[in-house]
C-alpha cells in the first residue's frame, strides 16, 4: 500500500515561560522526539501510550495545528511543513480532526447546522448548497436533519460526537485524526460510534490515525498500532502482532497493565509506572532509553545510549536493545559486551 | 414526527437571540419589573415635553422648598421653586444618555480589543499593559482628570467616561476570550481553515459578549454616579440643565430642611441602577443557549 503520510525525525518541544517578574525561566517539555512513522493510505493506525506521551501533539502536527520544531512530514508527496498559506488552506480540506470531548468541540452558541456548515462556508460554498450538504452529512452519521436547528447541548454525548464527525467529513477529507473519539462516551455508545467510524472509513476510503487509551478498542479497530512513551515511538506493528507478542518491555508492561493480564505485584508496579508518565522524568543525564529508569529488563547499554527504531520482524519495528541484532549497532557507538538478548 | 419526507416543511423555525431575550425577560418577574422601570424612564425621557407638567426651568420662588404633595407640584419644589417632577422627567434624558452611551461606546471598543488581545499574545501584552496604566487611577479620579483636560461640556464628559470604562470592560472581555481561546471548538475552527478574524468575531464573540453585556449593565450605575460627580464639579452637564446627578448635588445644601430635593433624584438614580443590574442578570441567562430553554418552554418543540 502507498504511504499517505511519511513522518521522519519529527520533534516538538513546548516552551512555556514560567515564574514571576524576577524568577523568570523557560520550561521545556519535549512532547514528541524523533518520531518516524508511515501512515498508509486507507489504513487505521492506532496510537497508544500513557498520558502525556505526545499522541495528541503528533496528530496536531500532521494537521499543522501545532508547528513542528524539527523533522519532515510528507503528505501525499508534498512537504507539509513548507506549504505556502493557500496550500495550507487546501490541506485543511484533506485532513480533519475529531476531538475527545464532543460537546466542547462544537461551538455552544451556534446551532448544529451552523456548526456543521462552517467548514463549507469557509471554502466558498453558497449557503443554500451548504444547507443541503449539512442535511446529507447528518443523515450520513445517523442523525435526523430536522433537529439541526437545535444547540449542541440539547444532544447526548454520542450524538454530539456524530455531529463532530459530520463536520469533520464536510470537506470530504481523506485523512482523519481521531483524538480519543470515544473516551468520553459510555461503553454502549462507544461501540455505536466505532461502528459508524468503521463504516465511514470503508465507504469513503478514509485513512485514520486513531488515538486511544483503551487497548481493547485499538486492537479491534486498528490495522496497525504504534506505541509511544515520553514522546518516543517505541514499537510499531500490526495490531494483532503487537498484542499477541509485544516486543518492547514498556509495551509488555503497558499491555499487562491496561488489559489487566497480570495480577501480581509486578503488575502493580508496572501499573504505577505506566500511569505515572506525567511525573518527573527519570533523572538520568545524557543518552539513554526513555524507559530505562523503570524497565525491568534493563541492560547496561540502556543507560548510556538511546536505542533506535529498528525492524524486528516482517512489518514490525522496535526501539529496544534487547531486539537489536549485533549488525545493527551504530558504528560510532563503542561496542559493549553486554548481552543484547534474542534477535526476534 | 417520524415521516422523513416532510422534513424540510416541518423544520421548526429558527429562533433569534432577540426572541430569547424577549421571552426570557417576560418570563422572569424580576426582570419584567426591571425592564418595565427602564422602559418607563426611557418613555418619560422621550416624551418629556408632553408629560412634564411644567417646563424644567420655570421657577415659582414663592413655593420654593415646598414638600411633595403641594397642589400642582406632586413631588414638591426645589430651592429655586422649580417643579421637581418636571425636572425629574426632563432630567431622565441626560441621565440615561450619560449612563448608557459611554457604556455602549466603551463596549464597542473593548470587545475587539479584548478579543484581539487574547488571540495575538504580543498585541495582548501591549493592550493589557496599557489598561494597567489606566487602572492605576481610581475611576472617578481618571474621569475628573480627563474631563478637566478637555474642558467642560457633555461631549467631553462622555469621552472621559468612555476612556475610564474601557479598561474594565476590556479586562472582562479579555479574560472571557482567553478561556474561550483554549476550547476545542476554536481549535476545530482552525482545523477547518476559518480565518482568524472570523474565529474571533463569528465563533468566539457570541461566547464572550454575554460576559460583557452583563458587566455593562452593572457598570451603568457607576457611570451615572460618576457623570453626576463630574457635573457636580462643573465638568459635565452645566447647571440650569436638569440632570439627576446635578439635582442631587444641588439639593445637598438643603438636606435638613427640605430633604426631598436631594432624596427624590437620588432615589431615582438608585432605582435606575438596580433595574439595570437585575436586567443584566436576566440577560445573561437568556443569552446563554444552555440556560434559556428553561426560561422558554415551548411544548410543541419538545419531541
Ligand atoms: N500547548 C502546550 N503547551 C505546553 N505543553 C504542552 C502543550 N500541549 C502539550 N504539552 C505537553 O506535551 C506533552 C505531550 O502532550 P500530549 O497532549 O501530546 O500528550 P497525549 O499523549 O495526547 O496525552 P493524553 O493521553 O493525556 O491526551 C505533555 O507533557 C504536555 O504537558
Ligand atoms: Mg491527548
Amino acid at each position: 500500500m502507498e504511504n499517505l503520510i511519511e513522518i521522519r525525525d519529527l520533534s516538538k518541544t513546548f516552551r512555556v515561560r514560567q515564574g514571576g517578574l524576577f524568577d523568570r525561566h523557560t520550561v521545556l517539555t519535549p512532547a514528541v522526539r524523533d518520531v518516524d512513522i508511515d501512515i498508509r493510505r486507507g489504513e487505521i493506525l492506532g496510537c497508544v501510550g500513557g498520558s502525556g506521551s505526545g499522541k495528541s501533539t503528533l496528530g496536531r502536527m500532521i494537521l499543522r495545528l501545532i508547528e513542528a520544531d524539527d523533522g519532515t512530514i510528507t503528505y501525499a508527496g508534498r512537504d507539509l511543513r513548507a506549504l505556502p498559506p493557500e496550500d495550507l488552506r487546501q490541506h485543511r480540506r484533506r485532513a480533519q480532526i475529531v476531538f475527545q470531548d464532543p460537546l466542547q468541540s462544537l461551538n455552544p452558541r451556534r446551532t448544529v447546522d451552523e456548526n456543521v456548515a462552517r467548514p463549507l462556508l469557509n471554502f466558498g460554498i453558497r449557503p443554500a448548497a451548504a444547507a443541503r450538504r449539512v442535511d446529507e452529512l447528518l443523515e450520513m452519521v445517523g442523525l435526523d436533519p430536522r433537529q439541526s436547528h437545535r444547540y449542541p447541548h440539547e444532544f447526548s454525548g454520542g450524538q454530539c460526537q456524530r455531529i463532530a464527525i459530520a463536520r469533520a467529513l464536510a470537506l470530504e477529507p481523506e485523512f482523519l485524526f481521531l483524538d480519543e473519539p470515544v473516551s468520553a462516551l459510555d461503553v454502549s455508545i462507544q461501540a455505536q460510534i466505532l461502528n459508524l467510524l468503521k463504516r465511514l472509513q470503508v465507504e469513503l476510503g478514509l485513512t485514520y490515525l486513531f488515538v486511544s487509551h483503551d487497548l481493547k478498542i485499538v486492537r479491534q479497530f486498528c490495522d496497525r498500532t504504534m506505541v509511544m512513551y515520553r514522546g518516543k515511538l517505541l514499537e510499531t506493528g500490526s495490531s494483532e502482532a503487537v498484542y499477541r507478542d509485544p516486543l518492547h518491555p514498556f509495551t509488555q508492561d503497558f499491555l499487562g497493565t491496561v488489559l489487566h493480564a497480570r495480577r501480581d505485584e509486578a503488575w502493580q508496579r508496572a501499573a504505577e509506572r505506566a500511569e505515572d508518565l506525567e511525573g518527573a522524568p527519570p533523572d538520568m543525564a545524557g543518552d539513554h532509553c526513555p524507559y530505562a529508569a523503570t524497565c525491568t529488563r534493563r541492560v547496561a547499554r540502556c543507560t548510556t545510549a538511546e536505542p533506535l527504531l529498528r525492524p524486528a520482524a516482517p512489518g514490525r519495528a522496535v526501539a529496544c536493545f534487547l531486539h537489536e541484532s549485533p549488525a545493527d549497532v551504530p558504528s560510532p557507538q563503542p561496542r559493549t559486551l553486554t548481552p543484547t538478548g534474542a534477535t526476534a | 414526527m417520524t415521516d422523513r419526507s416532510a422534513a424540510p416543511a416541518r423544520r421548526a423555525p429558527r429562533r433569534s437571540n432577540l426572541y430569547f431575550v424577549w421571552r426570557g425577560v417576560l418570563g422572569d418577574p424580576v426582570a419584567r419589573i426591571a425592564a418595565g422601570i427602564i422602559a418607563i424612564m426611557v418613555l418619560a425621557a422621550a416624551f418629556a415635553p408632553w408629560i412634564a407638567p411644567w417646563p424644567p426651568n420655570a421657577a415659582n420662588p414663592e413655593l420654593r422648598l415646598m414638600p411633595p404633595g403641594t397642589p400642582g407640584h406632586l413631588l414638591g419644589l426645589d430651592n429655586q421653586g422649580r417643579d421637581i417632577l418636571s425636572r425629574l422627567i426632563y432630567g431622565a434624558r441626560l441621565t440615561l444618555v450619560c449612563g448608557i452611551v459611554p457604556v455602549l461606546i466603551g463596549a464597542a471598543i473593548s470587545i475587539p480589543l479584548g478579543l484581539l488581545g487574547a488571540w495575538y499574545p504580543l498585541l495582548g501584552g501591549v493592550i493589557m499593559r496599557l489598561m494597567d496604566v489606566l487602572f492605576a487611577f481610581p475611576m472617578a479620579l481618571l474621569a475628573i482628570m480627563l474631563a478637566a483636560l478637555m474642558g467642560p461640556g457633555v461631549a467631553n464628559m462622555m469621552i472621559a467616561l468612555v476612556v475610564t470604562l474601557i479598561p474594565y470592560n476590556t479586562r472582562v472581555v479579555y479574560a472571557a476570550a482567553c478561556l474561550e481561546r483554549d476550547q476545542a471548538y476554536v481549535e476545530a475552527a482552525r482545523a477547518m481553515a476559518t480565518p482568524d478574524l472570523k474565529i474571533l468575531f463569528i465563533e468566539m464573540l457570541p461566547n464572550v459578549v454575554a460576559a460583557s453585556v452583563v458587566y455593562s449593565c452593572t457598570i451603568i450605575g457607576a457611570v451615572v454616579i460618576t457623570a453626576a460627580g463630574l457635573s457636580f464639579l462643573g465638568l459635565g452637564v452645566q447647571p440650569p440643565t436638569a440632570e439627576w446627578g446635578i439635582m442631587t448635588s444641588e439639593g445637598r445644601s438643603y438636606i435638613f430642611n427640605a430633604p426631598h430635593i436631594a432624596a427624590i433624584p437620588g432615589i431615582s438614580i438608585t432605582i435606575l441602577v438596580m433595574a439595570f443590574n437585575l436586567l443584566g442578570d436576566s440577560l445573561r441567562d437568556s443569552l446563554d443557549p444552555r440556560t434559556r430553554l428553561r426560561l422558554v418552554r415551548t411544548a410543541k418543540d419538545r419531541t
